[in-house]
């Protein structure tokens, strides 16, 4: 690694409509050098990898990129490609039905008499995939190849096209340990010819083993650009998520330590997902307690819920409600089975945005306001108007069309839709994500009010501070197991922090 | 288990093939002779799937793209029409006209589609609706007779190579060879599968992906013109109603020839088995002459949803060995 900076990105601010995503953002890059860059949600992270490839532009008069020696500013993806700038991405921009060799060389195969030299492109294909450490028969289909192979396959596709600088954006959030380490390799040897990476990922463990330096991003702001040497794990995580030990404790949930010896409403043993993203986690819910489950984000919360709930699969791993073993093939059997879910995607898997209050509050509960199969529209307005009352939902009347609503209380029409059920366990995957502070207040108070009712809750939160007001326990998760465990008073960001950055499963 | 997955595998890729095998011997059996004597029999079978085969290559070549074509149908009618027109300036003149029409609404389906971003199936509908208007407005709403002279366009329609192979099988064979050779050793050709594969993907590649698409939709309409050019030399006239429903028997040819309906996967010559396919089965039922002749579409649609099901089922198989695969392997660390 020379000191010879590659890339120079100065002052960059990008702002979309209402939100500035990038605050004079500087970042560089030196030639062979693998830099990571972390941040939590909606730190800037990708919004800052896209203007470098091309995809995003950033603000006008904002700031300068210098890549290679020249003054860039990418107008496509393509441009930043032929200028040497290659992603690698998440989700794999390949063609899946083609072969491994056309995957490399598809625009530049190697030609004969004008038409494609299909042996010739076989060989430059395993020469190239062997200069990476790769034994593969490259006139297999892509689709047939492990992820691993086929990020290894976008590698030698973009050195083909003259890469200086590589791109991996969660590159290894879909491989197992010994694919991690097989690309890994494959960056340590592309380093040797000069050949910089940047390094987006969420896993700590991976930061170590290959960045040289690593740059913090926080709420669209540069934090700090340090050699990884200087940057113990929780200083690391302190930096990202940008608290120090002093957090205010305000209005906190009161301990009851008679819920800790409460009967175990649901019990999770050793769930395990076939894509790695969990790897045995254990868990117990009591009746009428808010359980936590912090971590950072790809640690396994959101896929934990979603296994309980039936929407996703485990692939070994037993679930039990009131001591019974329950395996849910799908969210209709769970909720039969008295379980709720928020998820956190409002708009995408919450609301139907086009229908009255009324219709998105009652859906689960059709068959209770409908008779014969018709809807009893009185029935289903009563029960509605109650719900608008007790959770205090601002709304014109119960038929106005949800996408009117503040997000705020999109939310609470959803958490009522959910009520409504009369569940035994509610799941709540992020309830306060993209609401104001104002309503984010209510909704912590109404979940308090649930728990009291002796429902009880699972409370995902990336917000620390929610987790420590309002739960009775907390559950840290780390790369899909669960490494700490605190209850009471012991519950505050820091021994949250703390449990992330030890990371010993428990 | 490796052997069963090799079976079914053969099966999904040679659905059409077999199916000609079996409607062979259906056919062998139940009217020996008259169903084997090629001259009187199996060579009109070859011409009607030929015309049916040449309109295809394009639509398939859309399938390839994951796209569809409902207006070939409509726009060899027009294009038989124009050549009708031109018949008497000669055989280049009808093919000239013919083409011309085709190539023009296969280019306004590819703009329509690549430029402006609209749904091929909705786009292509349009221009369905327009080109059969115009083929029925030429010649209000009548048919064209071809000049006298036009021995030519006569010969291109129902001519025979050495009294064996109609025309219009041998422009279907060489159509067949040229654009296995195109899609194989060309980048455009290539760029087809891509774009069908990932359309994002082959953008990102550096595939030229609006012109590759406009292109292949010209490529449809030229091959739809060139239908109707045969079709007025074998019934020697343009015809403006003819052609109705064929994009919809196309598509089941495509299907059953191993082309997936999501695009990016399949041969161009499959289409060439499941023309033949089709065109046994009317052969068998025409034979017969006692069967309604509907019991043709009962069969082809249930041939359709077969040929479906067997693609849904080993590309499901497929996941589910791959994702077996990757836990075990994973679980093995």
């Amino acid at each position: 690694m020379s000191n010879e900076i590659l890339l120079e990105m100065k002052n960059i601010s990008k702002t979309f409509p209402g939100v500035r995503a990038l605050k004079n953002v500087s970042f560089s890059v030196r030639r062979g050098e693998v830099m990571g860059l972390m941040g939590e949600n909606g730190a800037g992270k990708s919004t800052l990898i896209k203007i470098l490839t091309g995809y995003y532009h950033r603000d006008a008069n904002s700031g300068e990129e210098i890549f290679d020696g020249r003054n860039i500013n990418p107008k496509s993806t393509l441009e930043a490609q032929r200028m040497g700038i290659s992603p690698i991405f998440q989700e794999l921009n390949l063609a899946p039905n083609l072969t491994i060799a056309e995957n490399i060389f598809l625009g530049n195969a190697p030609k004969k008499h004008g038409a494609i030299d299909w042996k010739a492109m076989r060989e430059k294909a395993k020469e190239a995939m062997r200069e990476l450490g790769v034994d593969v028969d490259v006139s297999g289909l892509l689709s047939r190849q492990p992820t691993a192979i086929q990020q290894m396959v976008s590698v030698a596709r973009a050195l083909s096209i003259n890469a200086k600088l590589l791109i991996m954006d969660e590159a290894t959030s879909s491989l197992d340990n010994a694919e991690v380490d097989i690309l890994f390799n494959a960056v340590r040897r592309l380093k040797e010819k000069g050949i910089a990476t940047i390094f987006v990922t969420h896993k700590m463990d991976e930061i170590y083993k290959i960045c040289d330096r690593v740059t913090i991003l926080k709420d669209g702001e540069f934090v700090t650009c340090q050699p990884i040497e200087e940057m113990p794990k929780l200083k690391l995580i302190s930096l990202m998520l940008g608290r120090d030990a002093s957090t205010l404790i305000n209005k906190r949930k009161a301990y009851d330590p008679a819920k800790e010896n409460a009967e175990v409403l649901c019990e999770v043993k050793e769930i395990r997902t076939g894509t790695h993203r969990l790897n045995g986690i254990n868990l117990k819910i009591r009746k009428g307690e808010v359980l936590g489950l912090a971590g950072l984000l790809g640690s396994g919360r959101t896929e934990t819920a979603k296994v309980i709930f039936g929407d996703d699969q485990m692939y070994v791993g037993e679930v039990f409600m009131r001591q019974q073993a329950v395996h849910f093939k799908s969210p209709e059997q769970a909720i039969k089975s008295g379980l709720a879910f928020c998820s956190e995607d409002r708009k995408g898997e919450g609301i139907f945005p086009n229908m009255s209050v009324a219709d998105n509050l009652t859906m689960p509960i059709m068959d209770r306001v409908s008779r014969f199969g018709m809807v009893n529209r009185r029935k289903q307005n009563e029960i509605t108007r109650d719900y608008i009352q007790k959770m205090s939902i601002k709304t014109p009347s119960e038929n106005t069309k949800i996408k009117d609503l503040s997000g705020g209380n999109q939310q609470k029409v959803i958490l009522s839709r959910w009520l409504a059920t009369k569940p035994d366990l509610v799941i709540l995957d992020e309830p306060t994500r993209g609401i104001d502070v104002g309503a984010k207040g209510e909704i912590e108070d109404l979940i308090r009010e649930i728990s009291e009712q002796g429902i009880s809750v699972l409370y995902i939160s990336s917000e620390m501070d929610e987790l420590v007001r309002g739960c009775d326990r907390v559950a840290v998760l780390r790369d899909g197991r669960v490494v700490g465990e605190l209850t009471g008073e012991d519950i505050s960001s820091d021994n949250i922090m703390k449990a992330i950055a030890m990371g010993e499963a428990v | 288990m490796n052997k069963k997955l090799n079976v079914s595998d053969f099966i999904k890729r040679n659905t059409a093939f077999l199916a000609v095998i079996l409607m062979m011997i259906v056919g062998a059996s139940l009217y020996g002779n008259t169903f084997i004597n090629y001259k009187r029999n199996l060579l009109n079978v070859l011409l009607s799937a030929s015309m049916l085969g040449i309109m295809g290559t394009g639509v398939n070549m859309c399938f390839l793209i994951g796209a569809r074509d409902l207006s070939v149908g409509a726009v060899a009618a027009a294009a038989s029409m124009f050549s009708a027109f031109a018949s008497p300036y000669g055989l280049a003149a009808s093919l000239a006209a013919g083409l011309v029409c085709g190539g023009l609404f296969g280019l306004l389906n590819g703009i329509v589609v690549a430029k402006f971003k609209v749904q091929p199936f909705i786009a292509t509908l349009g221009t369905q609706l327009a080109a059969r208007g115009v083929a029925l407005l030429v010649n209000n709403e009548l048919s064209k007779e071809i000049a006298d002279t036009a021995l030519a366009l006569k010969n291109m329609g129902n001519g025979n190579i050495f009294g064996l192979i109609p025309v219009p099988a041998v422009i279907f064979i060489v159509l067949l060879v040229v654009l296995t050779l195109v899609l194989g050793y060309t980048h455009f050709g290539r760029s087809v599968y891509a774009i069908g594969g990932n359309e994002e993907a082959a953008a990102m590649m550096g595939v030229q992906v609006d012109k590759v698409k406009t292109l292949v939709f010209v490529l449809s309409g030229l091959t739809s013109g060139l239908t109707g050019v045969i079709l007025s030399g074998h019934i020697n006239a343009g015809q403006p109603t003819s052609f109705v429903g064929w994009e919809m028997t196309i598509m089941a040819a495509i299907v059953i020839g191993g082309t997936s309906t999501t695009g990016g996967v399949g041969k161009i010559t499959g289409i060439f088995f499941g023309v033949i396919f089709l065109q046994l089965i009317t052969n068998i039922i025409n034979l017969n002459g006692s069967i309604s002749p509907y019991w043709k579409d009962v069969i082809t649609g249930a041939i359709l949803l077969g040929a479906v099901l067997i693609q849904r089922f080993t590309e499901r198989r497929g996941e589910l060995a791959a994702l077996r695969v990757n836990v075990e392997g994973g679980a093995a660390k």
